[in-house]
């Protein structure tokens, strides 16, 4: 083998071998699309309500009602998944009962409350009682403290950041 | 005192401006009306002396009017005010009639028929004798008119009570109403003009391809139903039937189908159809084809069904209007893109009575009262929070028309009925 040859293979071998591979190439193009969980969603978008409706005092991050307006926009496509996906929910008797005994760990028994009143669900006794007992002021306000005091550092917050512009009524003119 | 300077120069601003061409009678009707009243001079005083108290009556509203909008902008001082644009129409008004006086009085002079003089002064006194308010109404024209010395006394500042006394008992009698909501739609008209006689709007990448509801006219509000249609829209369609009023609906494409019976009722309402994108997605993160699919297709789906040309489109949650290939498909398919001034939020579960609240709350905050109100037409809190809305929307000369009417009304200038 000539030594001519071996440089041409070399050559051939570091120019055939990808730098990226086949399979990173869209991933790099596209960002990745950050999943929340449904609890963390409801939660900021209670707060971003709360803000909007002027019920509770804005954030660093969200300073004003117009931009828990747009923030809100730009979090509803999340929260309407989670909301069909409650919905779906709503006709099993068992999930519905996991809802009712999770919500107040993730601070969705508002949602839950509302969702089940709005169609018309059926509760047990045991079950309503529970979930009148779970949804209350106080726990909404603990849930809410936790979200106003964390909302602002929040990976949701930073993607939601990142979406808003696309969200945004305010056009630029074009020439 | 610099807004009475600033009243008092209106006429010759407006002018100047050009508005007479628009708003006014044209230089020969006035010459045909002022004729015909010379003939009626001639044939019969008694005929005569009605147009003169006619006229003499309207100047005195009119004044009255005036005055009510002068103490209300006063209080607001906001040129973009309600009462600033009613100020404008009332001067316009009252020079019209005073034009027309003096148009009668110099004919009169010329014809040196003393008998005519004497009879029109003794008019102009008889009226003014009727009351302090029917004087201080003369007090400009018998100055053009040089004819002062026939006021019995000064003329004084009216006092807001003695004002809003007479203005209350006015507001009784038909005749003042209709003078009212002469004013109304002269003020809406002059609000539309006052920038220029270009279109307002119309499909287009830029920023007059799209309406929020901010440019809205005062008092002027649409009622716009997003996502259907659902059993809901129907139920909706009549509530806003029988209150009279109509609104803007902007279904999806998905929903639009020969066997859905609720698209069919929806489009034979009588309702504005818009679009709404064919599947309710995030059009940020759509590829060509799916542009294709959630614009132009969703405007024809719903154009078809509907027999009838769409001219207004929405994007799904308001989403893409910064992006400039959006825009573009927007545009290119001739519609305009609506946006809203009022968030109901009704999409989140949560009280019909919280939507409400809340609906009312942002209204009341619109520094015009007007604007673009959004819901969905698929959820059953909406259907109950709309009563509230309703009424509102009934009281203190509010006007619920469709974004199209708007968009209309605006572009040509047009007054404003759509109920």
């Amino acid at each position: 083998m000539s030594v001519k040859f071996i440089v041409l293979l070399m050559f051939v071998v570091s120019c055939a071998s990808p730098l990226v591979t086949p399979e990173a190439a869209p991933a790099a193009k596209t960002a990745p699309v950050k999943e929340f969980a449904p609890g963390e969603l409801i939660l900021a978008t209670q707060l971003l309500t709360k803000i909007f409706d002027e019920e509770m005092a804005p954030l660093s991050c969200v300073p004003d009602t117009d931009e828990a307006s747009l923030l809100l926009r730009t979090i509803r496509p999340r929260m309407e998944v989670v909301q069909d996906d409650m919905e779906a929910m709503l006709d099993d008797s068992k999930e519905v009962a996991n809802m009712i005994q999770n919500c107040d760990k993730n601070c969705t028994c508002g949602q839950v409350d509302d969702l089940i009143r709005e169609h018309l669900v059926i509760l047990p006794k045991a079950q309503k009682k529970m979930l009148a007992r779970k949804r209350n002021d106080k726990e909404l306000n603990r849930c809410l403290n936790y979200a106003q005091s964390t909302f602002c550092q929040s990976e949701l917050y930073k993607q939601l950041e990142r979406e808003k512009s696309d969200f945004s009524f305010e056009e630029e003119e074009v020439e | 005192m610099h807004f009475r300077l600033f009243l008092f120069m209106l006429p010759f601003m407006i002018t100047s401006c050009g508005y007479r061409k628009w708003l006014g009678p044209s230089e020969t009707q006035r010459r045909l009306a002022s004729s015909s009243l010379q003939q009626q001079l001639r044939e019969d005083d008694s005929a005569a002396e009605q147009v003169a108290i006619e006229k003499l009556t309207s100047l005195h509203y009119y004044t009255m009017i005036g005055h009510k909008n002068l103490k209300d902008f006063d209080e607001v001082l906001e040129f973009e005010s309600i009462s600033y644009q009613n100020l404008m129409a009332t001067r316009i008004q009252i020079d019209e009639i005073e034009e027309f006086i003096t148009a009668e009085y110099a004919q009169i002079l010329n014809s040196k028929e003393h008998k005519k003089l004497t009879h029109f002064k003794s008019t102009l006194v008889k009226f003014a004798g009727l009351s302090r308010l029917h004087l201080v109404s003369l007090e400009n024209l018998l100055e053009t008119l040089a004819l002062s010395d026939l006021i019995p006394s000064k003329v004084v500042e009216l006092g807001r009570k003695e004002l809003e006394e007479h203005y209350k008992s006015l507001q009784l009698i038909n005749d003042f109403q209709i003078h009212e909501k002469n004013i109304d739609h002269l003020s809406h008209m002059i609000d539309f003009k006052f920038d220029s006689n270009e279109k307002k709007f119309a499909p287009s990448i830029n920023k007059m391809g799209s309406v929020n509801g901010s440019e809205f006219p005062s008092k002027v509000w649409s009622l716009t139903f997003d996502d259907g249609p659902t059993p809901s829209s129907l139920k909706i369609v009549a509530s806003l039937k029988r209150n009279n009023f109509k609104a803007t609906f902007f279904p999806l494409g998905l929903k639009m189908g020969r066997h859905s019976p609720e698209a069919k009722d929806l489009l034979s309402s009588g309702m504005e159809i818009g679009a709404h994108s064919y599947s309710h997605r995030d059009l940020t993160k759509a590829g060509n084809l799916s542009l294709d699919k959630e614009i132009s297709e969703a405007i024809q789906k719903v154009g078809e069904q509907h027999k009838q040309k769409v001219g207004l489109y929405r994007l799904p949650y308001g989403a893409g209007m910064n992006a400039t290939h959006i825009r573009e498909r927007i545009a290119e398919n001739d519609v305009i893109h609506v946006f809203w001034s009022v968030d109901t939020l009704d999409w989140m579960p949560q009280s019909a009575q919280k939507i409400a609240d809340r609906t009312l709350k942002l209204m009341k905050k619109s520094s015009k009262d007007s604007g673009i109100i959004l819901f969905d037409d698929t959820h059953k809190r909406t259907l109950l929070s709309l009563p509230e809305v309703l009424n509102y929307l009934k009281k203190d000369g509010r006007k619920v028309c469709t974004v199209g009417q708007v968009v209309q009304i605006m572009n040509q200038g047009a007054p404003i009925i759509c109920q």
